[in-house]
């Protein structure tokens, strides 16, 4: 058995693993995986199935005659809409995009500042930041739409976009890595050969938490992909995919195959992206060239 | 960081100062306009009554503590559902992290498929969001999948957790062992949730997983040329490394498990503000809020002290 035993690192050289703690791994993750990724399965198969098969009870996840009917279905209803459907599917590619291009950036810039820098009122603002995490935005449906109102948002792409740019969570999440993978003298040399902070920031940090900004992204992605209607938005052009998607899926029970169809739509996106992220992890710290 | 201030000179200091307050100002912006300012504008809710008028607009007037004491004394059902939800949580948490953590121990390792492995993993929370949560369907689904173990579909995890919540066998161990009963309680409890433990821990594992590839690999090589065994450097560089991570995670899991949409505390604050009784569920809310941040207080002032920062001890 060439393989490597529960090595914690990524070298290539390290204790060999047995049969028997493979076959335990494998094992438990099969196991676990399976029971997570049962509803995935299920939720493809009914996007398989013809009405006639939909609601067997109880429920089975092997689809006897597999139609694409759903799909065509959807698309179909997609064709008709009031606004061209690109439209909606333009909306929600650009809130994703840029929110989460935004909210990586300025949550690492103030994060790096906040784990590697010392300014008065640091604590202060990461205390409250810290408080606000366990504050969800439900109850606060009234003075929210008079801030928005008044900042001139409602009705705009920023309305989407701006709050999540500040989302705390991804904020305190950069604050721990900066502050525990970035070594500080590292960046003093960078300094010292004469490099500007943002240079320092963006060339020397960004690229050793990489894993962790990877992680921010598909939090990030994975709320913005999903954004529903907000009581901000009143024009029709400026609602997301996920809206028009909910208002095709009224129908009730004769659209739930077109539900099923839509929901495989909408999930297949952040799992693309989330695969994608997944296996451009490549070493980083390995090539830091830290020598103490 | 302290000390290599003072070596410095002030120019300096106050440079970076201004930095810093730089690099931190456009995110604090945006923090204080979109959470703050509401957070604080709905305190002021918390003590008045607020009317919603049928032409449009609303009317406010001062009640003071009427509102606190409405849900404390006179709505029975909130504290019950509170002190419900904060003990479930105390139960499952444990068990989130365990699990979370060793499967992200496990993913990090080289295996076959393992980019496949760490989407399965990451299925749930994708699945827990927008459309597939509030569409019809998704009650389809999920119904459909709750009743799977009376037909013939029975997944492992709910086999094992019916198998403990008989409680013939619950009494069958207490006999045997005398165990206490909040033990047998907790064990009970753990495992009648054990399936959704494992649901909800997508994020926990994706960010241990994260914390687990950002530690250099010249520690574990060090530590092996030393004769450390994986175990020991387990307990030695991975765990030390990734304490940071864990107490993310336990922040995260607190306030996820809290403002679930399926928790009783949320759903009946979110009703009455479905009834436009904004008083009432900005009171509800703030009673809420205090009981999450005093166990997130303590919480964290626990953990924290087993937190390893890696810049901070030189």
């Amino acid at each position: 058995m060439k393989k490597l035993k529960l090595r914690f690192s990524r070298t290539e050289r390290g204790v060999k693993r047995s049969y028997a703690v493979d076959i335990v791994m494998y094992g438990l993750l099969l196991l676990f995986g399976i029971v997570m990724v049962i509803p995935f399965v299920f939720a493809v198969s009914n996007a398989l199935k013809p009405l006639s098969e939909f609601f067997y009870f109880p429920p089975r996840i092997r689809v006897e005659n597999p139609t694409m009917d759903n799909f065509k279905d959807l698309f179909r209803l997609m064709s008709d809409s009031w606004v061209p459907f690109s439209r909606y599917i333009f909306n929600t590619v650009l809130i994703t995009v840029v929110g989460t291009a935004g909210h990586i950036l300025l949550s690492s810039l103030c994060a790096y500042a906040l784990a590697k820098h010392d300014f008065p009122g640091k604590n202060w603002i990461f205390g409250l930041i810290v408080v606000s995490l366990m504050f969800r935005g439900e109850v606060t449906t009234i003075p929210s739409f008079m801030i928005f109102s008044g900042l001139g948002l409602v009705d705009s792409y920023s309305s989407y976009i701006l709050p999540a740019l500040a989302s705390t969570l991804g904020l305190y999440l950069m604050k721990q890595f900066m502050e525990q993978m970035v070594p500080t003298e590292i960046l003093e040399s960078a300094r010292m050969d004469g490099a500007g902070e943002f240079y320092v920031f963006w060339k020397m940090a960004m690229p050793m938490v990489k894993p962790a900004w990877l992680t921010l992204m598909m939090l990030s992605v994975q709320s913005l992909w999903n954004l529903g209607s907000t009581s901000y938005i009143r024009s029709e052009e400026l609602k997301t995919l996920n809206y028009a998607l909910q208002q095709i899926l009224t129908g009730g029970i004769a659209r739930s195959g077109t539900a099923a169809a839509a929901m495989v739509l909408m999930m297949v996106v952040p799992i693309i992206i989330f695969i994608f992220s997944q296996s451009n992890i490549v070493e980083t710290m390995s090539t830091s060239g830290m020598k103490e | 960081m302290s000390k290599n201030q003072k070596k410095k000179s002030v120019s300096l200091s106050a440079k970076k100062a201004r930095l810093g307050w730089v690099f931190v100002s456009p995110f604090v912006i945006g923090f204080f306009l979109f959470y703050l300012v509401v957070i604080v504008e709905s305190i002021q809710y918390s003590f008045m009554e607020v009317e919603t008028l049928p032409e449009g607009g609303f009317i406010t007037h001062f009640v003071g503590w009427s509102n606190y004491e409405y849900m404390t004394r006179t709505l029975t059902t909130f504290m019950s559902g509170l002190w419900a939800t904060v003990r479930d949580m105390l139960y499952s948490l444990p068990i989130l992290l365990l699990f979370s953590l060793f499967v992200a121990v496990v993913l990090n390792q080289k295996l076959k498929g393992r980019a496949l492995f760490r989407a399965i993993f990451f299925v749930p929370v994708i699945l827990s969001t927008g459309i597939i949560a509030k569409s019809d369907a998704a009650n389809n689904v999920v119904s459909a999948f709750a009743t799977m173990n009376t037909g013939e579909m029975t997944t492992v995890a709910e086999e094992a957790s019916a198998a403990f919540s008989i409680n013939g066998l619950m009494y069958y161990i207490e006999d045997m062992f005398s165990f206490a009963p909040w033990l047998l309680e907790f064990i009970e409890t753990a495992a009648t949730n054990v399936y959704e433990v494992i649901n909800q821990s997508g994020v926990q594992i994706l960010i241990f997983l994260a914390g687990l590839q950002s530690i250099s690999p010249s520690l574990y090589e060090a530590a092996k040329m030393e004769g450390c065994s994986s175990w020991e450097s387990f307990w030695k560089i991975t765990l030390p490394m990734i304490s940071p991570m864990i107490l993310v995670n336990i922040i995260y899991s607190i306030v996820d498990c809290f403002t679930r949409y399926d928790n009783n505390v949320m759903n009946s604050i979110q009703s009455m503000i479905t009834l436009t009784d904004y008083g009432h569920a900005s009171a509800a809310a703030w009673i809420y809020f205090c009981a999450i941040a005093l166990l997130v207080l303590i919480i964290f002032g626990i953990a924290s002290r087993f937190v390893f920062y890696q810049g901070k001890e030189r």
